[in-house]
C-alpha cells in the first residue's frame, strides 16, 4: 500500500471531535446550512471532511456544521497527514473553497439537465441548491414582458465618475478631466 | 404574424445572450436593451452598447456620447428578417438617447461573418478594424474591458497569454444627415461571404454578428 493510499482512508468521526479552523475565512450563511441538512438528507453524506492530524478541519465546515444541527452520530473524515507544512495547509484551506468557485455553468446545459429532471422525474429540484427564482428563470418561467424605459438609462449621457482624493477627500469628478 | 419591438429587461437580455448567441455571454458596460417579440412571444434582444473602447466616434469626430456600437443581436428562430429587426431598433434607441449621431457595428471575420445583415440593412461598409490584442484567460479568450469587467484587475499575470485578436468588418449606420454626409465619403464596397469557416474561436467581443440560428437560415 503507498503512502498516498494510507493518507485517502476515509474513517467514521463524531463531528464534536472535529475543530474548526479559527482563521477560517469563509462564512456560511442559515440559509446555506439549511441546504446541506437537505442534500444529506436527500443524498447522503458523501463527501468526507478533510482535517489535518490535529483534528482541525482543512475542507468541510459547512458540512460539520450542518451535521451538528442534525445531530448525525458520526460522519466520513479524511486526515490529510501529507499536509504537515503550516503554510500549506492555510492555502489549502483557501484553495479548497476558492478553486471550486471559479468554475462556471454552461446555462444551456443546466437548464437541460433541470428541464429534465423536472419534466421526467419526481425529483425535487429545491435539492439542487438552486433558489426558486434561479431555477424558474432557467426552466423558461421567467418574465420576457416588456420592461420600462427606466430600466434602459441612455447612452448619449456620462455618468459621473466620482472619485475621492485620499489625502484631502475632496471629491471630484473623472470625466472634468477626460475634457 | 405580429412583430412587435420593446424595452426588455436585463435579465431577458440576459437570457438571450446565453441561449441564442454563440458567445454565451453579456457584453460589458451599459445597455440599451431591445426586447423581440413574434406573435407575444419573446424571440430575444437587440443589444447597443458604449463600445469596448471610449473612442469609438473619434475617427468621425464626434463625442462618446455621440456614438454607440450595435453589440448583440441575440434572437431564437424568427420569421422576421435580421435586418428589418434591427432597422425598427433605431427608432427605439433615438427615443432613448436622441443625442447619438452614428451607430457602429462589427461583423467577426473569425467567425465567418461578413455582416450580410448590415449589407441588407443598407449600412455603410468602412472596412476592416485592426487586429487588437485580446486575452486568454484561463483558456477563455476575452477582450479586455470584458476581462476586466469579469476579473477585475485582479487576474495573476501568469493567467494571461495576449493573442492576437481577429480582424473585424466595420459597418456604420447615420443617424443624422450630417454625419452621413460626412461618412459617406468612406464608404468601401460590401466585402463577400467568406466561403470557409473557421469557428475555433467565438469572438468573445464579437459584436452583433447574427446567431447561430440566424446564420443557417440566412
Amino acid at each position: 500500500m503507498t503512502k498516498n493510499e494510507i493518507n485517502m482512508h476515509v474513517i467514521m468521526l463524531e463531528p464534536e471531535t472535529l475543530k474548526n479552523y479559527e482563521n477560517n475565512a469563509r462564512t456560511h450563511s442559515d440559509a446555506q446550512i439549511e441546504q446541506i441538512i437537505k442534500s444529506i438528507k436527500d443524498f447522503g453524506f458523501n463527501v468526507p471532511v478533510e482535517v489535518n492530524e490535529n483534528l482541525t478541519i482543512l475542507s468541510g465546515h459547512a458540512r460539520v456544521q450542518a451535521a451538528l444541527k442534525i445531530g448525525m452520530k458520526q460522519i466520513p473524515v479524511i486526515v490529510q497527514k501529507h499536509l504537515t507544512n503550516q503554510a500549506k495547509q492555510k492555502g489549502y484551506i483557501l484553495a479548497a473553497n476558492k478553486i471550486a468557485m471559479n468554475a462556471d455553468w454552461d446555462f444551456g446545459i443546466l437548464a437541460e439537465e433541470l428541464h429534465t429532471l423536472q419534466e421526467e422525474t419526481d425529483f425535487d429540484l429545491s435539492s439542487t441548491g438552486f433558489d426558486e427564482k434561479e431555477i424558474n428563470e432557467m426552466l423558461g418561467d421567467m418574465n420576457f414582458d416588456p420592461a420600462t424605459q427606466e430600466e434602459q438609462g441612455t447612452l448619449d449621457v456620462l455618468e459621473p465618475k466620482n472619485v475621492k482624493c485620499p489625502h484631502c477627500d475632496k471629491q471630484f469628478n473623472l470625466r472634468d478631466m477626460e475634457k | 404574424m405580429t412583430l412587435k419591438l420593446d424595452w426588455a429587461s436585463f435579465q431577458a437580455a440576459k437570457y438571450a445572450c446565453m441561449n441564442f448567441h454563440y458567445s454565451k455571454s453579456v457584453p460589458a458596460g451599459k445597455l440599451i436593451k431591445i426586447g423581440v417579440w413574434e406573435d407575444n412571444k419573446f424571440i430575444g434582444v437587440v443589444l447597443y452598447g458604449i463600445g469596448a473602447n471610449s473612442t469609438l466616434g473619434t475617427p468621425y469626430g464626434l463625442e462618446q456620447t455621440e456614438c454607440c456600437e450595435l453589440v448583440r443581436i441575440a434572437l431564437t428562430q424568427h420569421a422576421t428578417p435580421v435586418s428589418r429587426i434591427v432597422a425598427i431598433s433605431f427608432k427605439l434607441l433615438k427615443s432613448i438617447s436622441p443625442g447619438l449621431k452614428l451607430i457602429v457595428s462589427f461583423a467577426d471575420t473569425n467567425q465567418n461573418h461578413h455582416g450580410g445583415i448590415y449589407q441588407a440593412g443598407n449600412w455603410i461598409y468602412s472596412g476592416q478594424s485592426k487586429a487588437a490584442d485580446e486575452y486568454l484567460v484561463y483558456g477563455e479568450r476575452l477582450h479586455g474591458r470584458s476581462m476586466r469587467a469579469k476579473y477585475g484587475t485582479h487576474v495573476g499575470k501568469d493567467f494571461i497569454k495576449i493573442v492576437k485578436g481577429s480582424v473585424k468588418h466595420r459597418y456604420l449606420m447615420p443617424l443624422c444627415d450630417m454625419i452621413k454626409l460626412d461618412i459617406i465619403k468612406r464608404a468601401q464596397a460590401y466585402p463577400k461571404r467568406v466561403t470557409k469557416a473557421n469557428l475555433d474561436f467565438p469572438s468573445e467581443s464579437g459584436g452583433a454578428v447574427p446567431t447561430n440560428a440566424l446564420h443557417n437560415i440566412q
